[in-house]
């Protein structure tokens, strides 16, 4: 018996090249964020060896004047921390619930209207697209400096991430139900309360979870612009050269957001896991 | 390629308007010259088709898949558009109704779908509720918000299509049969007067398929109720309809009552089709 070939048979279907030649537009992509790293580096957006050597021994100072922490203050601390996180957890629950039904008008599948389809995505983008921060300061010329602001702020920006993946998710929905409940003569308030609504509640749960994590933390950071809670306290510190006080406010916030995210981990799984 | 000898009872049983036809039963659904046609492509889906049927008649549509089956049922209550021609319910017409009249409409006919159309995280109980909404509104999407007596009807639904004891089970969690069911009592909440079933047993073992069409058709014939299904199974079609109407490549090919109907006749309706 003879033994098996192992040349190959030659074929007439060309080789597939093993890289193959980029398009005119991946080159000029590429070209476009190599023009802005260039321009960065010498405007100074840049990460330099020199000053990260030297950064690195004030950073030294920094923790030697910060521990151990300033526990003198604890109290006023855990006060404002407690109005932060009462003010992410206000502003989550105001955001979700107007994100509803703005996502119910941005969603192509249940908008009753095209226009109005056009300009409650207009609202999404707006509020998506402009930083919390940037929220923050609009709203302390609106209401005053507090945790007020604090919690327009907050709002806004959850309407906008929530808005968006809540419009997605209903986008997604199998047709076949709401196309069932159409079927039955049911109204449009009814097709969405009964089968909208329960179809796409694991996304909104989990979505909702992601915007009060984000929440947690940018609560802390709309303070240093003057809407309310523990920025102000943090900001004043730092002014104040209070490193050790500062690493006090720095441990509890750290300890608090971790606990935001454990918490809505949790919830997250039970829901999906339902 | 036409089905021999099928066409002519048809042309016969769509043109004869003459006065020998207020003699039968009143007419229940009358489609004429229905036409819809494929947006993605501009091809008809149904070219110019009519069909009546009669009060308490239950007609089974046979024919392959993209013969225009589904198309003619989801026309039927307008979930998908006519292109042309008229479609009634008894004396309503559906073409060129508003869209609260459509929904009006709607109310009365009750649609059991391949695929359920249920709402999967919900409990069987809360989905039978869910068809009442056509006639008592939005209160029923939940029910907690519910009237009393719509509890009891969904209640009394779920045991008589045998699954009293899955009310609080949810929907997701149910066999396919048992899905199909509660679909049914769904349907039930509407009190319908007509019943459309789009390929209700193609998704189901035959054990299931033979208890969901004696479900079906049972209900139809205790309630007095003008049953109109799409069906893959010509044994099924023989068995539960009283009159097969097969479609291929959206023209009605033959319109037989099931007495007269020789199954041999049926099979070319499914051969192979040159699009």
């Amino acid at each position: 018996m003879s033994g098996v070939s192992t040349r190959p048979v030659p074929s007439t279907t060309e080789l597939p090249p093993r890289l193959r030649r980029p398009s005119l537009r991946t080159i000029l992509v590429v070209a476009a964020v190599g023009g802005l790293l260039v321009h960065g580096w010498t405007e100074g957006a840049a990460v330099r060896p020199d000053s990260l050597a030297t950064g690195i021994f004030r950073l030294g100072d920094f923790f030697a004047d910060a521990v151990p922490p300033d526990l003198g203050r604890l109290g006023p601390i855990l006060a404002a921390l407690l109005v932060t996180l009462e003010m992410a957890l206000l502003g989550t629950i105001i955001g979700v619930i107007l994100s509803v039904p703005l996502a119910v008008l941005a969603a192509r599948n249940t908008t009753p209207h095209w226009s109005l389809y056009a300009v409650s995505r207009g609202v999404i983008t707006v509020s998506r697209t402009i930083p919390d921060l940037i929220w923050g300061l609009i709203f302390v010329i609106a209401v005053g400096l507090g945790p007020e602001a604090g919690v327009l702020a907050i709002t806004v920006d959850v309407m906008g991430f929530c808005g968006r993946f809540f419009a997605e998710s209903i986008e997604d929905i199998d047709p076949g139900r709401i196309e069932g409940l159409r079927a039955i003569g049911a109204p449009r308030v009814g097709v969405i309360a009964g089968g909208v609504i329960p179809a796409c509640l694991p996304s909104f749960v989990t979505t909702s979870m992601y915007a009060l994590e984000s929440s947690a933390r940018s609560s802390v950071v709309l303070g240093l612009v003057g809407a309310g809670g523990i920025g102000i306290e943090f900001a004043t510190s730092m002014q104040l050269l209070r490193y050790d006080e500062a690493l006090t406010i720095i441990l509890a916030i750290l300890v608090v957001v971790v606990a935001f995210e454990r918490l809505s981990a949790a919830i997250r799984r039970r829901v999906l896991g339902a | 390629m036409a089905v021999a000898g099928a066409a002519t009872p048809v042309v016969a049983a769509v043109t004869d308007t003459g006065g020998a036809e207020n003699v039968g039963p009143p007419v229940a659904i009358d489609v004429s010259n229905l036409r819809v046609r494929y947006r993605r492509n501009g091809t008809d889906a149904l070219s110019g088709l009519s069909l009546r049927v009669q009060e308490d008649e239950t007609v089974a549509l046979i024919g392959t898949n993209g013969s225009g089956k589904s198309t003619l049922l989801r026309c039927l209550v307008r979930l998908v558009e006519p292109a042309g021609g008229s479609i009634s319910f008894g004396n309503t017409t559906v073409t060129g109704a508003s869209r609260r009249s459509l929904r009006d409409i709607r109310r009365d006919v009750g649609f059991v779908f391949q695929g359920f159309h249920l709402i999967p995280r919900l409990t069987a109980f809360h989905n039978v509720v869910h068809g009442a909404m056509g006639r008592r509104g939005a209160r029923c999407a939940w029910p907690l918000t519910s009237q009393g007596e719509v509890r009891l009807d969904a209640i009394g639904c779920l045991e008589r299509v045998g699954l009293g004891g899955y009310a609080n089970r949810r929907v997701d969690t149910l066999s396919g049969g048992q899905q199909q069911r509660v679909a049914i009592a769904r349907m039930l909440m509407q009190k319908p007067r007509f019943i459309l079933a789009d390929e209700p047993v193609a998704s189901l073992d035959p054990a299931s398929a033979s208890a969901v069409m004696e479900l079906l058709c049972s209900i139809a014939a205790e309630r007095d109720v003008t049953v109109v299904m799409a069906l893959h199974q010509i044994d099924l079609a023989l068995r539960y309809a009283d009159r097969v109407v097969g479609l291929r490549n959206g023209v009605l090919e033959l319109d037989r009552p099931v007495a007269s109907c020789d199954p041999t006749e049926l099979s070319p309706i499914f051969a192979e089709t040159v699009s």
